[in-house]
């Protein structure tokens, strides 16, 4: 009788989990993650290997809040592209909620401040992702929820 | 040309790790824990050459290549073993014996089947999971740029779980060919969980098939396969498969006294990730408390096994300390000032999480079905009738979930949201255990009593509650006994006084 219940949980969760790649990727295909991936192509792109960069996230940037999948933005995008940009050296910045632009405080004493930035967010953006750009930086590349960009002046 | 340098790689684990566990297995058997033991002993040597240099992952293997080609050209004998080897996998082929039985165990092979196509789907369909590539795989890249110890130690990486063990990254750099090519390749590090995953079935089913029919076996499989957690995580480029293979290999062959397959397995599952020092618990209190698991008295053979898994884990202590690897939840700085007057409130938290985590049924992450709910009556009927042959099995549930337990209590995260997002993954480290105690438990008579019991009724009547009806080829000749040593020890030393007679 144990061995068929058993049995009986095992084929239920098989059957669901048939479907549940292709669910998956259709998901991976048209969120955040596509987003990474298509800015991390445009750092290689236009950044060279040594230069560091500086990531930019935002306070508040949460999928899908207050559930079990929930998802902080800001955190995902500094583990993410330090995992697809490896290992090139990224200094994270945050937005907060008043729109000021802090260094982050889980990485204190963060010395530098790398010619290039990347703004990114897993939300869309409520004001357009160039009005937090530091000085009056060129713009390199930008996609749904992220804009590349370098000072001024550089080659 | 990485996928040619993956497959020497594996060739060369696999041959050290074939040469090591030795003879006298079925040759799937052999060929599983030739791949676990082998790649615990070059994570091992790796893990050694570490401080001295960053190359380390290179220096094992060409230190493991000329170790096994010594120690081939040494001995004639190990070219005899292959083509025993090779005779009994052309001779054996287990086909034959699935198709004896035609309806249930046709729908049961037809859910492995299933299973394995939905897990080579994710292969193909999906890339790393989050900590497959934000921890594991990482540190797999940082190997192979020479960058580990940066990556290790600098405080951009804090979220890296940076004093986790190196046997899952090295693997995947072993693997994807760029241990010599220097291009790190996702999707080979994908391929590795799937090895791990088919140890795990291979042992499995080894261990199952010495006391219940066949039909418990595939169901055992089925179920394994049905967790979505196992689906995920055998492609995720995480290291919980890898863990729940090595924990469940020590298990089984530790108590037999084989301690050239479970020691290896003991180090390979302290390599694989911190709880592994759990699997180590249990293996030297299993050493202590089973009678027989080596030629030695217990106390003694408890020292022995807990010395030489405790190897890896000083190795890499050493290497962390002498680095400055922070340690995120063992290092008592990082924990909670106040902790004390949290812990009630946290006891709480994970008592409560427990509970719930063993009615997740499914079907979404982690899914286990029944499995807990009945794994809880199965321990109380293990009590009753099959405490021997259980024992390791609960003894290791017991030594991870009470570790599992106290992580959480000191954890300086949030010990609910932290328990919420790994306590599956802890679990799965012991459920494949949990799952063959369970069977042993609810088949009540293994296969020795049905012989002997059939033996008093007679030839004709045989076989009648055995829907294999006979014996399975792929079984060693010993696993038909119990699996409690002393038996395997006496059957050893009756066979070498028979052998002595002949002679």
């Amino acid at each position: 009788m144990a061995l068929v219940a058993l049995m009986l949980g095992a084929a239920l969760n098989m059957a669901s989990g048939v479907r549940r790649p292709l669910v998956e990727r259709a998901e991976l295909a048209r969120n955040h993650y596509r987003e990474a991936d298509a800015a991390a192509a445009a750092v290689r792109r236009h950044v060279s290997a040594g230069e560091p960069l500086e990531l930019v996230v935002f306070d508040g940037d949460k999928l899908e809040p207050g559930t079990l999948r929930e998802l902080d933005g800001d955190i995902w995008a500094d583990y993410r592209f330090k995992w697809l940009l490896h290992p090139r050296r990224i200094q994270v910045t945050r937005i907060t909620r008043e729109g000021r632009r802090v260094p982050d405080p889980r990485y204190p004493g963060s010395p530098t401040a790398p010619r290039y930035q990347l703004l990114f967010r897993v939300t869309p953006p409520t004001i357009a992702l160039s009005s937090v750009l530091a000085g009056s930086p060129q713009r390199l590349a930008a996609g749904n929820g992220w804009l590349l960009a370098r000072e001024a002046g550089l080659p | 040309m990485n996928a040619l340098l993956g497959l020497v790689a594996l060739a060369l684990l696999t041959w050290a790790g074939w040469m090591l566990v030795g003879e006298g297995r079925p040759f799937w058997v052999r060929l599983a824990l030739a791949h676990l033991a082998g790649t615990a002993i070059a994570a091992l040597l790796a893990t050694l050459l570490l401080p001295i240099s960053p190359r380390a992952p290179q220096l094992a293997l060409m230190l493991l290549a000329v170790v096994m080609t010594a120690w081939t050209f040494g001995s004639r004998r190990q070219s005899v073993e292959w083509a025993a080897a090779s005779s009994v996998l052309t001779s054996q082929s287990p086909r034959g014996h699935l198709i004896r039985d035609p309806k249930l165990d046709r729908l049961l092979l037809g859910m492995v089947t299933v299973g394995i196509v939905t897990v080579l789907a994710r292969a193909l369909l999906l890339p790393l999971d989050w900590d497959g590539w934000a921890i594991w795989q990482l540190k797999a890249k940082a190997l192979v740029d020479g960058s580990l110890q940066h990556l290790l130690t600098d405080p951009a990486y804090v979220w890296s779980h940076q004093d986790y063990p190196l046997l899952t990254p090295l693997h995947s750099v072993w693997l994807s060919g760029a241990w010599v090519t220097g291009v790190f390749r996702e999707k080979a590090t994908q391929t590795g969980g799937l090895l791990f995953l088919l140890d795990l079935l291979v042992l499995f089913r080894y261990a199952a098939s010495e006391r219940l029919p066949r039909t418990w076996v595939w169901a055992g499989l089925a179920v394994i396969l049905s967790w979505p957690l196992v689906m995920k995580h055998a492609v995720s480029g995480f290291a919980d498969l890898p863990l729940a293979a090595y924990a469940l290999g020590t298990v089984i062959f530790l108590p037999r006294g084989d301690l050239r397959a479970s020691l290896p397995l003991l180090a390979g599952a302290v390599l694989t990730k911190n709880e592994g020092v759990f699997t180590l618990a249990a293996a030297v209190l299993i050493t202590l408390l089973c009678r027989g698991t080596a030629p030695i008295t217990h106390g003694r053979s408890a020292l022995v096994v807990g010395a030489i898994g405790l190897l890896p884990f000083a190795a890499w202590s050493a290497i962390k300390r002498s680095w400055g690897v922070p340690s995120d939840l063992l290092d008592p700085g990082y924990w909670h000032g106040n902790l004390a007057a949290e812990l009630p409130g946290r006891i709480q938290v994970v008592l409560s999480g427990f509970v719930a985590q063993a009615f997740k049924v499914g079907p979404w992450y982690p899914g286990w079905g029944l499995l807990w709910p009945i794994a809880a009556g199965a321990l109380v009927l293990s009590l009753i009738r099959r405490a021997r042959e259980t024992f390791p099995c609960w003894l290791l549930a017991a030594t991870h979930f009470a570790g599992a337990a106290a992580a959480y209590l000191v954890t300086p995260a949030n010990p609910a949201l932290h328990l919420d997002r790994s306590l599956d993954r802890l679990w799965l480290h012991v459920a494949p255990a949990v799952l063959l105690a369970t069977l042993f438990a609810l088949h009540g008579q293994d296969r020795s009593e049905r012989s002997s019991r059939n033996e008093e009724r007679g030839p004709d009547q045989q076989g009648e509650d055995d829907p294999d009806g006979g014996a399975d080829p792929l079984r060693p000749p010993h696993t038909d006994l119990h699996l409690c040593p002393e038996d395997v020890q006496e059957e050893r030393l009756l066979l070498q006084l028979q052998q002595r007679k002949g002679r």
